[in-house]
């Protein structure tokens, strides 16, 4: 066994080791692999990273490697071997039961079936040590070593368990609400626990730091011009640029008659936007009634050579879903699908055009801003395109859905 | 609105009361459906299904105040209906195929045809060769793991580790594993 495997860590001091408000507690990135289409391509090092976590990688990520011409064959491969692994464990549990030292055990298919979902449920709640707070029920301890058992050869059902391993915080499960007096029958820890000696001296010099760089701040800002209007930023999405369909989704303003009036920028037809496609595009646009179980009904449908093109038909508001494949080497790839709801506002629409009428050139990335922050974010990007080309203005339009 | 006034709205199909349940819990119920779904379309399809599902086990009488809090009570079934969901979907997806018009035999063959059973010995030789090249404690770990269908707790004991530490390095040994699979082929694909 390697003997520095057990071995902790040393740790600073927390005072004297960089104070927590040194960097942003929170990353603009994602903390997990999170890749573009373009970094499984192109960077061999993501795609590295991207391989050797591949069964947390989403749908998305995982079709766009298996698809790659060097990729796919090494990530067969490693699923292969898991599943080489996996299959081992089911024998084994075989072989355990049917010859064990005490004679046979019980049926080896109680393991190798999967457990439903609740005994899942409570399984992972003992293991990740939050029975208490998650598990209504307790499962009995042979159940417990089944499933344990059941996990090494079911690569499902122990994805499903690690799912649980991160819980939701406390106050979301008690529905966001502190209760404002302890609860009838609450009682303070029995154990005191010691006052600690504050460290006054300490405290006070990194306090006096903060409040000098607070208002160095406060006096650069106060001084400086601030007319420009703020882009808006991309949102903090997981999974969702994996995607080839980028644009539209979420919500879209319908194009009538009100919305030429009140913004003549959006009077044109919606445009629809691949991420990458390296052939001619085909693009199938359906209504659906908005629920889950709902049949779409197919209403346009046409080719383009470029990643986007205009729909040829005017949307009425309503759900919508749009499936796009590309044609690579004579063969249609699908490329995926996505929804949207074309929605008429015209409550909004009175706000982007009472901004509109401003004088004020910065009065337009204002709209775009707010019809951004209502979700029409199709709709900014085409408000966007009005506008001369700028270092912003382009970034805006290059990036992608989130961050 | 109080826990038991809610889940008594709801069953009652109020207004009021659907609305809290869809403001207050909705944290709750998009913490759960992240874990499953990376696409939003796909994620609010499936805040539609697990709120349909959630009304019905109310319905039902699923919910018992005296073993937790409503919240706890709406991560678990959102949690098992997201498995459920996910299950069915996979089963749809690896469909058993039957070429029409051919004769069905009384039981089927399972066991691997000519082709599986060739490549299932080249992986065999592949892992057992990566697995070569691992230090003795991730050698260990996966032997016990997946060789030996042995239980975390099992294996805590054999390693003299805990559950927690046994969960965090069997993962630490999988991914290692897979980096000196990948690092075998970057050899291969060089000498070729």
């Amino acid at each position: 066994m390697n003997g520095n495997s057990g071995k902790i860590p040393e740790r600073e001091d927390p005072f004297w080791a960089s104070p927590s408000e040194f960097r942003a507690a929170m990353k603009n990135t994602s903390n997990g692999p999170r890749f573009l289409p373009a970094d499984l391509q192109n960077d061999p090092k993501a795609a590295h990273d991207a391989l050797l976590h591949w069964d947390m990688q989403d749908e998305q990520t995982l079709r766009l490697l298996a698809r790659h011409p060097v990729h796919g064959g090494r990530l067969s491969t490693l699923q292969r071997a898991d599943g080489w692994l996996r299959q081992s464990a089911a024998d084994s549990i075989v072989a355990r039961t049917q010859n064990g030292g005490n004679g046979p055990g019980p049926d080896p298919q109680t393991i190798l079936d999967c457990p439903n979902a609740d005994e899942l449920f409570d399984f992972a709640a003992a293991l990740h040590g939050r029975s208490a707070a998650l598990a209504a029920a307790t499962l009995p301890l042979d159940r417990q070593l089944a499933i344990d058992r059941h996990l090494a050869a079911c690569a499902a059902c122990d994805g499903f368990v690690a799912t649980l391993a991160a819980a939701p915080p406390a106050t979301m499960l008690m529905g966001g609400e502190e209760p404002a007096v302890a609860a009838p029958g609450f009682r303070p820890a029995a154990i005191a626990i010691p006052i600690r000696r504050f460290p006054v001296r300490r405290l006070l010099v990194p306090l006096a730091a903060a409040a000098a760089i607070v208002l160095g701040i406060g006096v650069w800002r106060a001084f400086t011009p601030t007319t420009k209007s703020a882009w808006p930023s991309a949102p903090l999405l997981r999974g969702e640029t994996a995607d080839a369909l980028i644009w539209p989704r979420e919500r879209v303003l319908e194009r009538s008659a009100t919305t030429a009036r009140f913004v003549p920028a959006l009077a044109a037809a919606t445009v629809f936007e691949l991420g990458s496609a390296s052939g001619p595009v085909r693009i199938q646009l359906m209504k659906t009634g908005g629920g889950a179980f709902d049949e779409p009904e197919p209403i346009a449908a046409w080719n383009s050579e470029t990643t986007a093109s205009a729909a040829p038909v005017t949307l009425a508001p309503g759900h919508y879903t749009w499936k796009a494949w590309s044609k690579e080497r004579g063969l249609e790839i699908e490329l995926g699908s996505r929804d949207f709801e074309v929605v008429a506002d015209e409550a909004l629409l009175g706000e982007v055009s009472t901004l509109l009428a401003e004088s004020d050139s910065e009065a337009v990335v204002r709209a775009i801003a707010l019809l951004d922050a209502r979700g029409f974010r199709a709709d900014a990007r085409a408000l966007a395109r009005t506008l001369p080309s700028s270092p912003e203005r382009d970034a805006y339009l290059g990036r992608s859905p989130g961050r | 609105m109080e826990e038991l006034e809610l889940v008594a709205g709801l069953r009652a199909r109020r207004a009021d009361a659907v609305n809290t349940l869809l403001e207050r819990y909705r944290s709750l119920f998009f913490h759960c459906i992240g874990t499953f779904e990376s696409d939003s379309s796909s994620r609010e399809d499936l805040h539609q299904e697990v709120i349909l599902y959630v009304l019905e086990r109310i319905d039902a009488g699923s919910f018992d105040p005296d073993k937790g809090s409503f919240g706890t009570w709406l991560y678990r079934v959102t949690w098992c209906r997201c498995v459920d969901l996910k299950r069915k979907t996979s089963a749809r997806r690896t469909p058993k195929l039957v070429p029409v018009g051919d004769k069905i035999p009384e039981r089927a063959d399972l066991g691997p045809g000519p082709g599986e059973e060739a490549g299932t010995e080249e992986i065999s030789s592949l892992v057992n060769r990566g697995m070569g090249l691992l230090d003795e404690e991730d050698q260990m770990l996966l032997t016990l793991r997946y060789v030996d269908a042995r239980t975390l707790g099992e294996i805590g004991e054999e390693v003299g580790i805990s559950v927690e530490q046994t969960k965090y390095r069997l993962k630490r040994a999988a991914t290692n594993l897979r980096r000196v699979l990948l690092n075998e082929f970057a050899i291969e694909e060089v000498v070729r």
